[in-house]
C-alpha cells in the first residue's frame, strides 16, 4: 500500500466548465503535499471532492488502496479545513470542538482539551470564537479537522491572511502533527515560499489540470538552475529556441528570456543564436525559487498553447 | 443519526434565537390579548352596550365605574392567535434559523464529509424544530392565560379538551410547516427564503393562488368541483384549526401536517445528499 490517497482522473464539471479535469494525484503516507495553483486553478474543488463535500462528475479516488468515492467509511478518516474555518462565532473553542465530537461520536476523556492543547488554544476558556484573531481561528479550524484522529488532513489556504507570527504558528502546528502523530497533510497555498519550507511533495495544478507532481528533492533539482538569456532580439531568439525543441521558456521582459529545459546545452544554444545573427548580451545559469518554477511552468504551458 | 441529533441539540441550547423566539411569541400574544381587552371597552364606550353603569348617590355616572359583564375564554384568545397566522411567522423564523445554523458559518463543512449519510444533517434537525414548536405553542398558551387573568375580571380557560385537541393538531401542522421550511432553506441554501415563505403564507397571499389552482383544476382538468385544493395546504389548516373545529377537520389537519412532515423531510434529505456543500 504505497499511497495513502490517490485520485484517478478525478473530474468536476459545472455546466460546460471543467473545474477539475482528469486529475490524478498521489499522496504518500506521512507526506506534506503542497498543492500549488493560481486562483481558479481547481485546488479547492479538488480538495472538496477528496474530503467528501462534493461529488466528482467522473473519476474516483482511493484511500489506502480502497475506493473511497461515495463511501463514508473511508472519508471519515479525512479531516478538512476548506477555505475559512467553519465555526460558531458565539461559542467557545471548546464548545465548537465538543459539537463536532458529538457529531462524530467521539467519546474520550477530555478530547477537546487535548486538541486545544495540540493547537495552542488551551487557555482560551469561554472566550467566544468570534473574538479570536485570524491565526487563532485557523488553529481552531485545524483542531476541528483533527477530531476523530484522521489519517489525512486537508488544509485549503491555511496561512491566507495571517501575519508572519500567525504563519509561523500554523506552520509549527502542521510540522509538529506530521512529525509526532504521523498525520499526512494536503495543503494548498498561494505563499509558495512558505509552502516550500515544509512541504515534502508538490502537485502543480493549472486550469483544472495537474501539470506536474514531484517530490521536494525533484523540485530542488529542477529549481536549482535555469538559463537567463539576455538579448535585444527576443522574438528572433524565441524562434531559434523553438527550432532547438525548447518550448518551456518565458519572456520576462523585452530583453530577457528564461529557459527551463536543456540546461546543460548553453554552448549549443549560444552557437545557434550567434549563427542566426542574434546578439547576446548575457547568458547564465541561475538558481530558481519555487515561485519562479511555478510561474515558469504555467507560463510555459501558456506559451505552448499560444 | 443519534450523534447528529445530539450535536444539533447541543448547539441549539446555546443559540440565542432558541430562547428569543418563544419569548417574542409570548410578548406578541400578550399584546394581542391586550388589544382584545381594549377593543370591547372602546366599542362599548361608543354604544354603551355590554356595560353596567353604576349611578352614584350624587347622580353622577362616573366612567371609571364601568364594569365588563362579558366572559372571556382562553380558547377564544388562542383561536384568534391561530387565525392571525402570527405563529406561522415565528415558527418559520425558528425553522429557517435552525436549518441554516451550520450553513451560515460553514460548520457543516466540518462534519458533512465525515458522517455516514449527509442527508442525516437535515433530518437530525427535526427534533430541535419539534422542541421549538412546543415552546412556541406553550409560550402562546401560557402568555394568553396570564394576560387574560391579569386583564379580564371574568376570565375562564374554556374547554380544555378542545384546547388540547387543537394544540395537538396545530403542533403537527407546525412540525410539518417546519419541514417545509427545512426543505426550502436546504434547496435555496439560505434562511431568507424560508422566512419569506413563512411571511407570504401567513400574510394571506396563498388563498388567491389556491383559488387560481382550483379554477384550473375545475375548468381545464375537469376535476369535480367538490374537490378543493385548499384543503391540501398547510397554511389553510394552520390558520383555520381552532378549539371549535370538529373531529373531521382536526383529523384532516393532522393528516396534512403528517404528510408534509414526511414528504418535505424526505425532500430535504434527497436535496442535501445530491447537493455539494459550499
Amino acid at each position: 500500500m504505497e499511497y495513502l490517497l490517490s485520485t484517478d482522473n478525478l473530474t468536476k464539471q459545472y455546466n460546460q466548465q471543467k473545474a477539475v479535469n482528469n486529475v490524478s494525484i498521489h499522496v504518500k503516507q506521512r507526506a506534506i503535499y503542497g498543492l500549488i495553483g493560481r486562483n481558479g486553478a481547481g485546488k479547492t474543488t479538488l480538495m472538496r471532492m477528496v474530503s467528501g463535500l462534493s461529488t466528482p462528475t467522473a473519476g474516483s479516488y482511493s484511500i489506502f488502496g480502497k475506493n473511497a468515492c461515495g463511501t463514508k467509511a473511508a472519508t471519515n478518516r479525512i479531516g478538512a479545513l476548506i477555505e475559512t474555518p467553519g465555526i460558531y462565532a458565539d461559542m467557545s473553542a471548546y464548545a465548537n470542538l465538543h459539537a463536532k465530537c458529538l457529531a462524530l461520536g467521539v467519546r474520550g476523556t477530555n478530547t477537546e482539551q487535548k486538541l486545544l492543547q495540540t493547537v495552542g488554544l488551551a487557555d482560551t476558556g469561554n472566550k467566544p470564537v468570534g473574538k479570536f484573531s485570524l491565526g487563532m481561528k485557523q488553529r481552531l479550524g485545524i483542531a476541528l479537522a483533527l477530531v476523530g484522529d484522521p489519517d489525512l488532513i486537508i488544509l485549503d489556504e491555511p496561512i491566507n491572511g495571517l501575519d508572519p507570527q500567525g504563519i509561523v504558528e500554523v506552520r509549527n502546528t502542521i510540522e509538529c502533527l506530521n512529525r509526532e502523530k504521523g498525520i499526512t497533510f494536503i495543503i494548498s497555498s498561494h505563499i509558495l515560499g512558505e509552502l516550500a519550507k515544509f512541504a515534502t511533495n508538490y502537485g502543480i495544478i493549472h486550469g483544472g489540470q495537474l501539470l506536474e507532481e514531484l517530490s521536494m528533492e525533484e523540485l530542488l533539482e529542477k529549481c536549482s538552475h535555469r538559463i537567463i538569456l539576455e538579448t535585444p532580439h527576443t522574438p528572433e531568439a524565441c524562434t531559434q529556441l523553438e527550432k532547438l525543441g525548447i518550448t518551456r521558456y518565458k519572456v520576462t521582459d523585452q530583453a530577457t528570456i528564461e529557459i527551463f529545459e536543456h540546461l546543460d546545452e548553453i554552448p549549443r544554444l549560444t552557437k545557434t543564436l550567434v549563427n542566426a545573427g542574434i546578439s547576446i548580451n548575457g547568458i547564465q545559469l541561475k538558481q530558481q525559487e519555487l515561485e519562479d518554477y511555478f510561474l515558469g511552468l504555467t507560463g510555459g504551458i501558456a506559451s505552448q498553447k499560444a | 443519526m443519534f450523534n447528529i441529533i445530539k450535536m444539533n441539540l447541543y448547539r441549539l441550547f446555546r443559540q440565542k434565537a432558541f430562547y428569543i423566539i418563544p419569548i417574542s411569541t409570548a410578548i406578541m400574544c400578550c399584546l394581542m390579548v391586550y388589544l382584545i381587552w381594549l377593543t370591547p371597552r372602546m366599542e362599548n364606550l361608543a354604544t354603551d352596550s355590554g356595560f353596567q353603569i353604576t349611578v352614584g348617590p350624587d347622580g353622577s355616572n362616573g366612567i371609571e365605574s364601568l364594569l365588563i359583564t362579558e366572559e372571556f375564554k382562553l380558547t377564544e384568545f388562542i383561536d384568534e392567535i391561530f387565525g392571525s397566522g402570527m405563529l406561522m411567522i415565528f415558527i418559520s423564523i425558528a425553522a429557517a434559523i435552525i436549518t441554516n445554523a451550520e450553513q451560515k458559518n460553514g460548520f457543516i463543512k466540518n462534519v458533512a464529509g465525515q458522517i455516514s449519510s449527509r442527508g442525516m444533517l437535515t433530518v437530525a434537525k427535526l427534533p430541535g424544530m419539534l422542541l421549538e414548536c412546543i415552546l412556541v405553542l406553550a409560550a402562546a398558551v401560557f402568555s394568553c392565560a396570564l394576560a387574560g387573568r391579569l386583564l379580564f375580571s371574568s376570565f375562564t380557560l374554556g374547554s380544555l379538551s378542545a384546547l388540547a385537541g387543537a394544540l395537538a393538531v396545530q403542533l403537527m401542522l407546525a412540525f410539518g410547516f417546519c419541514s417545509l421550511i427545512l426543505m426550502i432553506c436546504t434547496l435555496a441554501g439560505n434562511a431568507a427564503s424560508g422566512i419569506i415563505t413563512g411571511i407570504a403564507l401567513s400574510a394571506g397571499i396563498m388563498p388567491l393562488v389556491y383559488t387560481l389552482i382550483n379554477k384550473v383544476l375545475w375548468t381545464y382538468l375537469h376535476v369535480p368541483e367538490s374537490f378543493d385544493i385548499t384543503r391540501c395546504f398547510l397554511s389553510t389548516h394552520l390558520m383555520s384549526i381552532s378549539t371549535v373545529s370538529d373531529t373531521k377537520t382536526l383529523t384532516l389537519g393532522f393528516v396534512v401536517g403528517a404528510v408534509y412532515l414526511v414528504a418535505c423531510s424526505a425532500g430535504a434529505f434527497v436535496i442535501i445528499t445530491r447537493k455539494d456543500i459550499v
